[in-house]
């Protein structure tokens, strides 16, 4: 599992047209090993995204000369480009990501976000192009869970999961070794669009802990302080992140 | 203020051409009239030229042409219509034999039977109405009528329509006119109106009685009601960008004051100032997110994409998320959804609306319960319910929802607040103030109704939704 380098030698480009933000966000991937390259203008963007091959952009909405990042989504999605698309803006998130969404995009967040959250939905952007196709089985040390008849077994023993608990576990393997943030899991495991303001994640993510790790010398869920959570083998790799 | 020109006035041109449409209807008829009085009097001429002609044929033929001359003599001076009548006994050439008139010049007739002759009769000339034959000594015998009195009575007829016509033409444009001017005058008190909103002053309203029921009275109370709301609206806005302003520079202030103090610390101290500042605009970040968003739920676009939720799943949901963090905290949550029909609660909970929308202020309200829910630290016990209210009365059907706790409840002063933006009942607790705001926000897009009550213990937010009609019905 190469935790630390999950963004290491994959090309991503930030298309923004505030320069200092553009240059945070592609020092902070940089740092991670990725190739980033930069571009402030909707015109040259749209030149850049469809012309080369990316494994992940990142898109402002609002560009200078009231140029909309979603017609370079649209622009890729009409010429049959899969490339992920995370969508950046300073719009509020309902009606924005839904649309952002609609056009094309893959994944959406609203400034100001937290750089680990960026870097965290840029990963599982990256990952989902490498496994199109869902595997029946997943499996992370002696934990193995069967897709097809969600069963799931530590070290041989069969876990009794709740249906959601069985999501979240399934969620968390399929990003083994990534950071996904409590957003994430929200949005993806219960399909709900808001920021709770208690722990609820905290909360599920314990008592899914509390069946899978319990009595096992090797601890599989992590806590990542302050951006989410990441089910691992090795938790020193996310220490060697800085994280 | 454009004024309307005459001819441009719609209230001009409606009456004109009504005015008109009423002149050629009148013209229409006298013509008639005229056609009918004209073809009764000379087919009455006509018969009576016939009959004269017809007995002094058949005279002549008993009697002999010869005897003719004292019958004609006897018919001018019978003193029956003398001063009308024209008989005639004509030589081949046209000069008079006998008779009350004369053809000048002499000449010979050319057409026989029923026909219109100019003659001079008493030094005058008239035009006569006359039926003329061939008599079998070569002579011609004419009899007939003077045309004066029909001619007189054309005349009077043609004068009277024309005059009748004109006066109908002078109403038409004096109605228009006045017309014009009446609605102008009303149009012009809306206008005035108009301008003054226009020019900024909304508070202008146009002037109109109560007891005004027409087309314009209406058209003005429109405009009322609509400068009302806007009005309305305008001072909302102006409210909640005071109150914005206000609770944005509140925290700008601090951080920049952290950040000045900072400045001349020791380098830990920095860091701390800056993990703090971070947090603080992180919340900023927050708060501006939930701003616009509740802008954005305000200006009602969204309810382009309603669809049909089922607000009891969705809340099936939220009590799967939730019940972990309510029993943490060691409180519990119930969740009442309506089962069978046997107890009273009707059928499944549809409302028309947003899934994500309704999640979100669902969820609000439950983390609201179990962040103030909590009683003498016991973990707070909720109680989700939802329910459909059969229409009664006025009352539409809807869908009830209610999310109940059993905490310390909110002082009923503030209840009317609580949904204000940036209102705070619990000032010691950390919160921006924004979500029932939003809640607020949601509910009202899908124009339902946000009630808070004390229940003593306990305190329960209500939650009615319009139902959403199955589609069977909508496709009736």
């Amino acid at each position: 599992m190469g935790v630390a380098c999950s963004l290491s030698n994959h090309r991503y480009l930030i298309i923004e047209d505030d320069p200092l933000n553009a240059g945070f966000m592609a020092d902070g991937l940089r740092q991670q090993g990725a190739q980033v390259s930069v571009c402030h203008d909707g015109l040259r963007g749209l030149a850049l995204a469809v012309g080369q091959d990316w494994d992940a952009i990142v898109l402002d909405r609002m560009l200078p000369d009231d140029f909309d990042g979603l017609k370079i989504v649209q622009a890729l999605r009409a010429m049959g480009k899969h490339t992920p698309v995370l969508v950046l803006s300073a719009l509020s998130s309902i009606d924005e990501r839904v649309r952002g969404l609609k056009a094309g995009g893959d994944d959406y967040l609203s400034k100001p976000f937290a750089f680990s959250e960026l870097v965290a939905r840029i990963e599982a952007l990256t990952r989902r192009l490498q496994t199109v196709d869902k595997p029946r089985e997943m499996l992370v040390a002696d934990l193995r869970i069967n897709l097809m008849t969600r069963n799931a077994e530590r070290g041989g023993q069969a876990l009794q999961l709740q249906p959601r608990e069985f999501r979240l576990l399934a969620y968390l393997m399929q990003h083994a070794g990534q950071i996904v943030t409590r957003t994430m899991l929200l949005e993806s495991v219960w399909d709900f669009h808001f920021d709770p303001q208690t722990n609820v994640i905290d909360v599920h993510i314990s008592r899914l802990r509390a069946k899978v790790d319990k009595g096992h010398a090797l601890a599989l869920i992590h806590t990542v302080r302050g951006v989410g959570y990441c089910l691992t083998t090795d938790p020193h790799d996310l220490l060697a992140q800085g994280l | 203020m454009a004024r309307v020109l005459p001819w441009r006035s719609l209230a001009f041109r409606l009456a004109l051409s009504y005015g008109c449409m009423l002149v050629f209807t009148v013209a229409v008829v006298l013509a008639v009239f005229y056609l009918q009085i004209v073809g009764v009097l000379r087919s009455r001429l006509d018969q009576y030229a016939t009959t004269q002609l017809k007995r002094l044929q058949d005279y002549a033929a008993m009697h002999g042409v010869s005897a003719l001359h004292e019958q004609i003599d006897h018919l001018m001076r019978d003193g029956i219509n003398t001063d009308t009548e024209i008989i005639l006994l004509l030589t081949p050439e046209g000069h008079t034999i006998i008779g009350n008139a004369d053809i000048v010049p002499a000449r010979r007739l050319t057409q026989l039977g029923m026909r219109e002759l100019t003659v001079q009769r008493m030094g005058r000339n008239v035009v006569g109405r006359v039926q003329a034959v061939l008599l079998p000594d070569g002579n011609y015998l004419v009899v007939g009528s003077d045309m004066r009195t029909q001619v007189s009575i054309e005349d009077l007829f043609a004068r009277a329509s024309s005059l009748v016509v004109l006066v109908a033409l002078l109403m038409a444009v004096v109605g228009a006119i006045s017309f014009r001017r009446l609605v102008d005058a009303r149009a012009l008190g809306i206008r005035s109106t108009m301008a003054r909103v226009a020019a900024g002053d909304l508070a202008q309203r146009i002037p109109v009685q109560s007891q005004e029921k027409d087309e314009f009275a209406l058209l003005s109370r429109d405009i009322n009601s609509m400068l009302e709301r806007l009005q309305q609206v305008m001072d909302g806005v102006r409210h909640v960008s005071n109150t914005i302003a206000h609770n944005l520079r509140t925290p700008m202030t601090r951080i920049l004051l952290r950040l000045r103090a900072a400045e001349q610390a020791p380098e830990a101290d920095q860091r701390a100032t800056l993990r703090l500042v971070a947090e603080e605009v992180a919340e900023l970040g927050v708060v501006f997110d939930k701003l616009l968003a509740i802008a954005e739920v305000e200006s009602g676009a969204l309810r382009q994409a309603f669809a049909a939720v089922d607000v009891a799943a969705l809340l099936l949901e939220l009590h799967e998320l939730y019940e972990p963090v309510v029993q943490e905290e060691g409180g519990s949550m119930a969740l009442q959804l309506p089962g069978d029909p046997s107890d009273g609660l009707h059928g499944p909970c549809v409302a028309l609306g947003d899934t994500n929308l309704l999640a979100s202020a669902l969820a609000n309200v439950v983390e609201n319960a179990i962040k103030y829910g909590a009683r003498d630290g016991v973990g707070p016990r909720i109680v989700l319910q939802a329910r459909c209210l059969a229409a009664a009365g006025d009352a539409a059907a809807c869908v009830e929802i209610l999310v109940q706790d059993d905490g310390l409840g909110v002082a009923e002063a503030d209840l009317a607040q609580l949904s204000q933006r940036f209102f705070r009942a619990q000032q010691q607790q950390p919160g921006t103030g924004l979500g029932l705001a939003s809640v607020q926000a949601v509910v009202r897009l899908h124009g339902g109704q946000l009630q808070f009550r004390n229940t003593e213990p306990g305190f329960a937010v209500q939650i009615l939704l319009p139902v959403a009609l199955p589609p069977t019905h909508s496709a009736l």
